[in-house]
């Protein structure tokens, strides 16, 4: 893996590990430069109450310059949050995680970006189009094609 | 399976403003100033963005490289170009002081936490000073000092500044052909190419590489471009091509620096070599979903088809009307490769 990318991880890495992460998001694993696992969880009022999550983030080398493929993890008994914004099979539509991500953000910004997209949620339900999207969708949600984002976006989903 | 490589980069020396206890706050906050909010490391050839948003030059250039439609400020996400790009010595010059400095200020402020966390409950003592400082102290900067030539505006030591106007600005840099021709310092207001004598040593001529447009050239310019710079000429085109294009982002990368921050052609060579030896190991890994690719090939086909029949159109459209008949018009094959290409990415 290039350097860049794992020495920005380095860094990242050990400041969660110095500072600890923000309340409502804890690291569970990370043990190279692939991929992290966290669980996140809304604080306060929330539709999501109580409920804790796992993420999970996937680099690649191109890190920071490229976006991190962030899912919630849907396996061993874990859920994805029922969301419009949330597919089934845990891929997540939200602009920082494709067009408008930037270098500057960190995966501590996205766990925090994500939870207050929960906290926000006005009523639980799933896309519009949850069933054909998770039919086709690969696994890892970086891979979509940039004709099913069109799609989606044509269906006003993102 | 990668939790040794992982140990062992922890393990690694890589600093982060953490590294500075809680109660000094503003350390920490100097400390991320000093660095790139890309790579997190200190500055290298910082560069300034016209929001004013700064980036190490190689940083950026890579996101701009890598954004496929308008390319925009990290930070602020306002438009921005490469031809934006203003290197900003300030930041240099603090990130030249600090690196150095850092491990003695860390020091102080590690002892001042341990002296807080063992007296705390007594009366407040004044500050003692800690051991010697560590050879980076602020002694070793000094004898490095450079000044600005107020006639040149070059970068000389501080003791050879007087010899250096006393003889008009001229030889005591050491190294540097600093005399101009008259012809050459025209061909410099002019924007011509300066004859570039392929000199070998400090990459400190003053040209920045052009940006090239590849797919005009053939096949034998291509490779002359990169003869042209002693680059190799392994490969396909489509690694000529990334080569040229890393070459002149290194090289210009390289020249946002200030001079004696400079590394010489061979340094940013080795660069080069490096990078194309990671880029190799990542392409074996398969970037591609193959079976992905396959099971949808029939929407593929759709897109496909649905393009070449809108660029007929627009072939239709643009095809002159005068007398003489267009040379040739690009042929549908040209467009469906491109398409392709496309979809595959």
């Amino acid at each position: 893996m290039a350097s860049i990318s794992s020495r920005r991880l380095a860094k990242e890495l050990s400041e969660v590990k110095s500072e600890g992460c923000p309340i409502g998001i804890n690291l569970i694993k990370a043990d190279d430069f692939e991929t992290w696992w966290f669980t996140i969880e809304v604080m306060g009022e929330s539709l999501y109450k109580s409920e804790v999550y796992t993420l999970q983030f996937r680099f690649d080398a191109q890190y920071p310059i490229s976006a991190p493929a962030v899912t919630f993890v849907v396996k061993d008994g874990r859920q994805s949050p029922i969301h419009p914004h949330v597919y089934s099979n845990g891929h997540i539509c939200a602009s920082i995680l494709g067009n408008e991500w930037s270098p500057v953000l960190s995966v501590i910004a996205v766990c925090l970006t994500l939870q207050s997209m929960l906290a926000s949620c006005k009523k639980k339900e799933l896309p519009v189009d949850n069933d054909r999207y998770v039919r086709t969708a690969p696994d890892n949600p970086k891979k979509v094609c940039a004709h099913q984002c069109r799609i989606l976006l044509a269906h006003n989903i993102c | 399976m990668n939790s040794n490589k992982l140990k062992i980069l922890l393990a690694q020396d890589i600093t982060d403003p953490s590294d500075f206890p809680k109660q000094t706050p503003l350390l920490r906050q100097l400390d991320s100033a000093a660095r790139c909010p890309i790579c997190a490391d200190y500055f290298d050839g910082p560069v300034s963005l016209i929001c004013g948003h700064s980036f190490c030059s190689m940083c950026i250039r890579s996101v701009i490289s890598s954004s496929s439609s308008k390319a925009q400020c990290p930070t602020c996400r306002q438009n921005t170009t490469e031809s934006q790009l203003r290197p900003n010595p300030a930041i240099e010059d603090i990130v030249t002081a600090w690196k150095p400095a850092r491990p003695f200020v860390l020091s102080l402020a590690k002892h001042e936490e341990d002296r807080v966390a063992a007296v705390s409950p007594a009366p407040p003592k004044k500050k003692r000073r800690p051991s010697p400082p560590s050879p980076a102290g602020p002694s070793g900067i000094a004898t490095q000092a450079t000044v600005e030539c107020p006639v040149c505006s070059r970068l000389v030591a501080f003791e050879e500044i007087n010899e250096h106007m006393d003889n008009n600005c001229e030889a005591t840099d050491s190294g540097k052909p600093s005399s101009k021709s008259q012809k050459a310092q025209w061909s410099y207001l002019m924007g011509q190419p300066k004859s570039k004598g392929k000199e070998k040593d400090r990459a400190d001529a003053e040209d920045r590489l052009p940006k090239v447009s590849y797919d005009i050239l053939k096949d034998k310019q291509l490779k002359d471009k990169l003869l042209e710079h002693g680059l190799p000429t392994t490969g396909d085109r489509a690694m000529w091509t990334a080569r040229h294009q890393r070459w002149t982002m290194l090289w210009n990368a390289n020249l946002d620096k200030s001079a004696p921050k400079r590394q010489t052609k061979a340094g940013i060579l080795k660069e080069l070599k490096k990078w194309e030896e990671e880029r190799k190991a990542q392409k074996e890994k398969p970037t591609v979903d193959e079976s992905h690719l396959k099971t949808h090939s029939s929407e593929f086909r759709q897109l496909i088809a649905a393009a070449r029949s809108k660029a007929a159109i627009t072939e239709c459209v643009d095809a002159p009307s005068g007398s003489s008949p267009a040379p040739r018009l690009p042929s549908e094959d040209d467009i469906i490769v491109i398409d392709s290409d496309h979809e595959a990415e």
